[in-house]
C-alpha cells in the first residue's frame, strides 16, 4: 500500500514538473517595439469638449443693437464661436469652408445671422467676422454681434 | 426530510444553470457588431432570383439558401390567415413564377394589412430551400412599399432601408491588393490613412463617422488595418498563436491596467462564421483617453490563414452609424 502510495505520489510529482516546464517553455507573444502603438488612439480620437453638440442655451442680455435687429423680424441664424470652435444652429462645423454656403442656404428675407462670441480665440473669430462682412457686402445678410 | 434536502439541492442546481445560461448571452447582446443581431440584406429583383432559381437549383441553393435578402417585386396575393403572400415579377408579362414569403412578426402583419395586390415591395428576410418540397421560401423581417423602378445587384441594406451600394463606392486595398474593401462615398471625407497622419503603425484607414456632415462632436470612428505576423511579430515562429497575439495587438493599443498596475490581458467574447461566411474573433474592451473620457471599444480580428489578420476597431460613444458599418463589414473581400 505504501509503495502504491509513494508511486502515484511520484506519478503526480511528474505531471506537475512536466506541467510547469511546458509552461515555463512557451514566451510570450511580442509585437516589435516601435515609437508609437499600432493605432494611437490618443491622436486619432478627440475628446469632445464642449458639451453636447453645442446646444446649451444662452440667454440674451441687454444689447443696444436690439432695436435694429427688431427690423428683421424673420428667424435667427445663430452663430457661436467657442476657443476654435463654431456652431451653425446646433452644429458643430469642423472647418469654416461650409458657413458660407450654408447661410446662403438657409437665408430668406427679414432673417438675420447672430454672431456669438463665446470665449472664442479672437483670430478664430475675425475669420468668421469677415464672412459675415463679406455676405453682408455681397447679398445685404444682416448680421449682429453678441 | 430527505426529500426536502433533494428538491433544496436540485432547485439549487436549477438557479446556478438558469443564472449561468442568463449571463453568458448578456456579452454578446452588448456586441454592436454582431453580425447576427444586425443583419445585412443584399438586394435582388424577384425577377433575377426567380429565373435563376428556374435555371438551376444547384446554383441557385449556393446563392441564395439560407442567405439574408431584400427581394424587390410584386405582391400578386396574400392570405393572412396563412400569414404568406406571394411576391412576382414587376413586369409580370415575362412570368408568373412567384415565391412564398411567410411571417410571424406583429410589425410584418400590420404591413402586410396595408398592401394591395399589384404594389411593389421590398421584402427583407431570409431565403430557404425546402428539404421536402424542393420550393423557395423567404421568412420575412420586414416589408414595405417602394417607388423604386429597379435594384441594383450590387447594393445592400440595413433593416432600416439604409442602403450602400457596392458599385458606388472607392476601392481600396490593404496587405499589397490582397485585401479589397469599400469606402461609402459618405466616409471619403472622413477618411484618415493611419500611417501618413500619424496615427499609428498599422497599416489602414480611420472613418471619423461623427464628422460626416458635421452629425456630432462625439467621436465614433472604425478603424479597418491590417495586421501583418512578417512585418509586426518579434519572432515570427510565433505566427500561428492567433490568440495571443490578439491579445498583444489589443495591449498594444488599449493598454487597460489593473488596480496594481499590470495590463490587464484581454478576453475574446465570441469567435464565429459568419453568415457571409467570414471568421470573425470579438473582444470587446474599454479605450480611457488621455483626457479621462471613456469609449467603447470593439475589436474583430478576421484571421488571414497565419499570415496576419485584418483588424476592426470601432470606438464609439454613441453607435450612430452602427448601420453604415455592418454593411461595410459585409462587403469586405479578404
Amino acid at each position: 500500500m505504501r509503495i502504491r502510495a509513494k508511486g502515484k505520489l511520484l506519478l503526480l510529482a511528474c505531471i506537475f514538473f512536466v506541467f510547469s516546464v511546458g509552461f515555463a517553455g512557451t514566451e510570450p507573444v511580442k509585437i516589435l517595439d516601435e515609437p508609437i502603438p499600432l493605432i494611437d488612439l490618443n491622436a486619432a480620437i478627440k475628446d469632445a469638449k464642449y458639451g453636447q453638440n453645442g446646444n446649451e442655451s444662452h440667454q440674451d442680455g441687454d444689447d443696444p443693437s436690439k432695436a435694429s435687429e427688431q427690423q428683421y423680424p424673420g428667424k435667427e441664424i445663430k452663430i457661436r464661436v467657442r476657443g476654435e470652435a463654431c456652431w451653425l444652429g446646433e452644429n458643430r462645423l469642423f472647418s469654416l469652408s461650409p458657413l458660407r454656403e450654408r447661410i446662403v442656404k438657409s437665408y430668406k428675407t427679414g432673417d438675420k445671422v447672430i454672431l456669438e462670441d463665446d470665449f472664442a480665440e479672437s483670430h478664430y473669430y475675425k475669420e468668421i467676422l469677415a464672412i459675415l462682412e463679406q455676405l453682408n457686402e455681397e447679398k445685404g445678410i444682416p448680421f449682429f454681434e453678441k | 426530510m430527505k426529500n426536502r434536502r433533494k428538491i433544496c439541492i436540485f432547485l439549487a442546481l436549477v438557479l446556478t444553470y438558469v443564472t449561468m445560461t442568463a449571463s453568458l448571452p448578456l456579452s454578446f447582446k452588448e456586441m454592436a457588431l454582431d453580425t447576427e443581431k444586425n443583419v445585412v440584406y443584399q438586394n435582388e429583383s424577384a425577377e433575377v432570383f426567380l429565373i435563376k432559381a428556374k435555371a438551376s437549383k444547384d446554383k441557385a441553393k449556393e446563392l441564395y439558401h439560407k442567405q439574408n435578402f431584400v427581394i424587390f417585386g410584386k405582391v400578386k396575393s396574400r392570405d393572412t390567415s396563412k400569414k404568406q403572400f406571394q411576391l412576382g415579377i414587376v413586369r409580370d408579362r415575362i412570368s408568373n413564377d412567384t415565391l412564398t414569403c411567410k411571417w410571424s412578426a406583429a410589425t410584418v402583419t400590420d404591413a402586410v394589412a396595408e398592401l394591395r395586390g399589384g404594389d411593389v415591395v421590398k421584402v427583407y428576410g431570409e431565403l430557404s430551400l425546402g428539404a421536402l418540397n424542393g420550393k423557395w421560401t423567404m421568412s420575412v423581417d420586414k416589408v414595405e412599399k417602394t417607388f423604386a423602378s429597379t435594384v441594383s445587384d450590387t447594393a445592400f441594406s440595413a433593416l432600416s432601408g439604409r442602403t450602400i451600394d457596392e458599385a458606388e463606392c472607392e476601392t481600396r486595398t490593404l496587405n499589397d491588393g490582397k485585401i479589397k474593401f469599400y469606402v461609402p462615398k459618405e466616409w471619403k471625407s472622413v477618411e484618415k490613412n493611419i500611417i501618413d497622419n500619424n496615427l499609428g503603425t498599422m497599416e489602414g484607414y480611420q472613418y471619423r463617422l461623427n464628422e460626416i456632415d458635421q452629425h456630432s462632436i462625439k467621436p465614433e470612428s472604425l478603424f479597418v488595418c491590417y495586421f501583418s505576423n512578417e512585418q509586426k511579430l518579434l519572432r515570427t515562429s510565433d505566427k500561428g498563436r492567433t490568440e495571443a497575439i490578439e491579445q498583444e495587438i489589443i495591449k498594444n493599443i488599449c493598454p487597460d491596467k489593473d488596480l496594481v498596475g499590470n495590463i490587464k490581458t484581454p478576453k475574446r467574447t465570441q469567435k464565429k462564421k459568419t453568415y457571409y461566411d467570414a471568421e470573425y474573433h470579438y473582444y470587446q474592451e474599454e479605450f480611457k483617453s488621455e483626457g479621462g473620457q471613456s469609449y467603447r471599444a470593439e475589436f474583430i480580428f478576421q484571421p488571414d490563414g497565419t499570415n496576419g489578420f485584418i483588424v476592426y476597431l470601432y470606438v464609439y460613444l454613441e453607435k450612430d452609424h452602427l448601420d453604415d458599418v455592418m454593411i461595410f463589414l459585409r462587403m469586405v473581400e479578404p
